[in-house]
């Protein structure tokens, strides 16, 4: 027991430092950017939950999913309708995007985990291309080709989130909120079945995990995820199109987590920052983008298929760890 | 303990067991020998509830038949399947603690393990000095060791163990079998599938021959070794040597 305590101890004292050292220099972010570049962190910040939620999904679980834009549509439209149509305040609408993404996950993973491996990502292609045609086509929910406009900023207590600083701060506490859950996922005998179905789903079962019911949890989890991107997003933005939630989209979360590595969060983090900014210093080349990306993808997946936090990491055991164990040992 | 009746298993069209019928007894270590392609493994994969099915299987006087696998696991009847199955991106410690949720379900809240994983390191050692490591840089043998110790999390009634020895050097598989032992002097039914017959043998009470989707012959371990028609389909070796 004592020892069970200590490693969750050891555990838990560097990351809380983390997340302090995260929370300082970040809350200082807004008074050294300009406004412009505060928009495209906050963006960039809404990414990252939705990568995170492929963390969940294919990074613990093992299942690749191409409809993450989708379900990130599905948070933000719950959202606009709520607090457009219905007059919901915006904790209540981000509360009702969060679960109503989930539930929609949580149903339509029972039923595509029917099927396993790859025919589950290929049910995810159908489901974001149902996913687009309905955000494009059905008007009276999603506004159609014209989208919802003039979606009230995030109010809380009288006070409302309607500069870029303000919006900043309450996206960047909701970033800060899912990494802390995440960790205890980690942690937690649920993530462990995540990571046992992803590492050997045969032995999982011998071993009592409900691997439909776990797969789909953690399908909902991610969907959960992207339902407070959407909602997050739409009180940023204001306007939502079609045009945002594409197949494209889910494909960038993808390459970003490739990028940054699947074996924790902080690939993200890495992969996230990396494609949004280069996004932004490269936007004169926009028109080769694509094809960056296609090359980049490529070269990285031959050199190292585990991103840069795996090729890092790698790096760490081979010069850095044998160093510091060796005063030790002698 | 376990009731096996009648039991026929298919892949798709093809019937792969053709009305097999055994049962383990408390307290025994139950072998189950023959050839490949016998059926063996169709047996333990039909009774944990991944192979389609008819006839009946009875565990602890419930009927488990149309249980999901994961129903089946969770009555504590634990099977390790054939081959290394260990989570090899979770460490050692993790992938035991997996295995707790045979007893417990999916739960959010770790319980304490603590005594649970203590029973584990005492009877596999190599495990406790390696808890830290990833599964997949631990030796064939200690992987073996890592996924019988992973059934134990789930305090299983009756294990079954799917041909441990498979891939492993021979004094490894010594020292493993000296545990499998172990195990069941500790109160834990074991049913064995073996390829290595003269092992399954020596250390079982009694034991089944499998033969082509049926079972052929059964009886005491003892009595089995020195069986005419055992010793020459799977002892073949030592009977030519006993002639010389």
């Amino acid at each position: 027991m004592t020892a069970l305590v200590e490693g969750l101890k050891s555990i838990k004292k560097p990351f809380l430092i983390t997340i302090l050292i995260v929370l300082i220099l970040g809350s200082g972010l807004p008074f050294v950017t300009s406004s412009y570049m505060l928009r495209v962190l906050n963006i960039a910040m809404i990414a990252y939950l939705c990568v995170l939620s492929v963390y969940v999904l294919l990074g613990m679980c093992g299942q690749n999913s191409f409809a993450q834009a989708g379900l990130w549509g599905v948070g933000a439209y719950l959202t606009a309708n709520m607090t457009l149509k219905l007059g919901v305040s915006s904790v209540p609408a981000m509360i009702v995007a969060i679960a109503g993404t989930a539930l929609l996950a949580f149903i339509l993973g029972f039923a595509f985990f029917r099927l396993r491996q790859y025919y589950f990502t290929f049910a995810t292609i159908g489901l974001m291309t149902i996913l687009n045609g309905l955000f494009m086509n059905w008007t009276p929910v999603t506004g159609g080709a014209l989208g919802i406009s003039d979606i009230p900023p995030f109010q809380l207590f009288g006070f409302t989130a309607d500069n870029e600083t303000a919006k900043f701060f309450i996206i960047f506490l909701v970033c800060l909120i899912v990494n802390v859950i995440i960790k205890v996922l980690f942690h937690s005998p649920l993530g462990r079945s995540f990571m046992a179905i992803r590492d050997n789903e045969l032995a999982a079962d011998c071993l009592g995990v409900n691997s439909l019911l776990t797969k789909s949890i953690a399908f909902a989890i991610s969907g959960a995820l992207c339902g407070a991107a959407g909602a997050l997003y739409a009180f940023l933005s204001g306007y939502l199109s079609y045009q945002t939630f594409t197949y494209q989209q889910s494909t960038m979360y993808l390459i970003m987590i490739m990028l940054g590595g699947t074996i924790s969060p902080a690939g993200a983090i890495i992969g996230t920052l990396i494609i949004s900014l280069l996004q932004e210093w490269v936007r004169p080349l926009q028109n080769y983008m694509q094809f960056i990306y296609g090359i980049g993808i490529m070269i990285l997946m031959i050199i190292q298929p585990e991103g840069i936090l795996g090729g890092g990491k790698a790096l760490y055991e081979k010069y850095i760890k044998p160093r510091k164990r060796s005063p030790k040992a002698e | 303990m376990l009731d096996v009746k009648g039991l026929h298993s298919f892949y798709g069209t093809i019937e792969a067991l053709h009305g097999v019928e055994i049962e383990v007894n408390d307290r025994e270590i139950v072998a189950l020998i023959g050839s490949n392609g016998a059926g063996k493994t169709t047996l333990l994969n039909s009774i944990s509830g991944h192979v389609t099915k008819t006839g009946s299987i009875h565990f602890q006087g419930k009927d488990i038949t149309k249980l999901a696998p994961h129903k089946i696991s969770r009555s504590s009847l634990l099977q390790v399947p054939e081959g290394h199955h260990v989570f090899p991106g979770l460490t050692v410690e993790q992938n035991l603690l997996v295995g707790t949720t045979a007893e417990k379900g999916i739960r959010l809240r770790a319980g304490d393990n603590r005594e649970l994983l203590d029973m584990v390191y005492e009877i596999f050692p190599r495990l406790l000095e390696r808890r830290k490591q990833l599964a997949w840089s631990l030796s064939g043998g200690e992987q073996q060791m890592l996924a019988i110790g992973r059934a134990l999390m789930g305090k299983p009634k009756l294990l079954m163990l799917d041909e441990p020895s498979m891939g492993l050097a021979p004094l490894i598989i010594d020292e493993l079998f000296e545990k499998i032992v172990e195990i069941n002097k500790n109160g834990t039914p074991v049913l064995l599938v073996e390829q290595n017959a003269h092992l399954a043998l020596s250390v079982s009470e009694r034991a089944y021959i499998m033969e082509r989707g049926n079972i052929t012959l059964s009886g005491k371990s003892a009595d089995l070794l020195h069986d005419s028609r055992v010793t020459e389909a799977y002892l073949g070796k030592q009977k030519k040597e006993q002639e010389n």
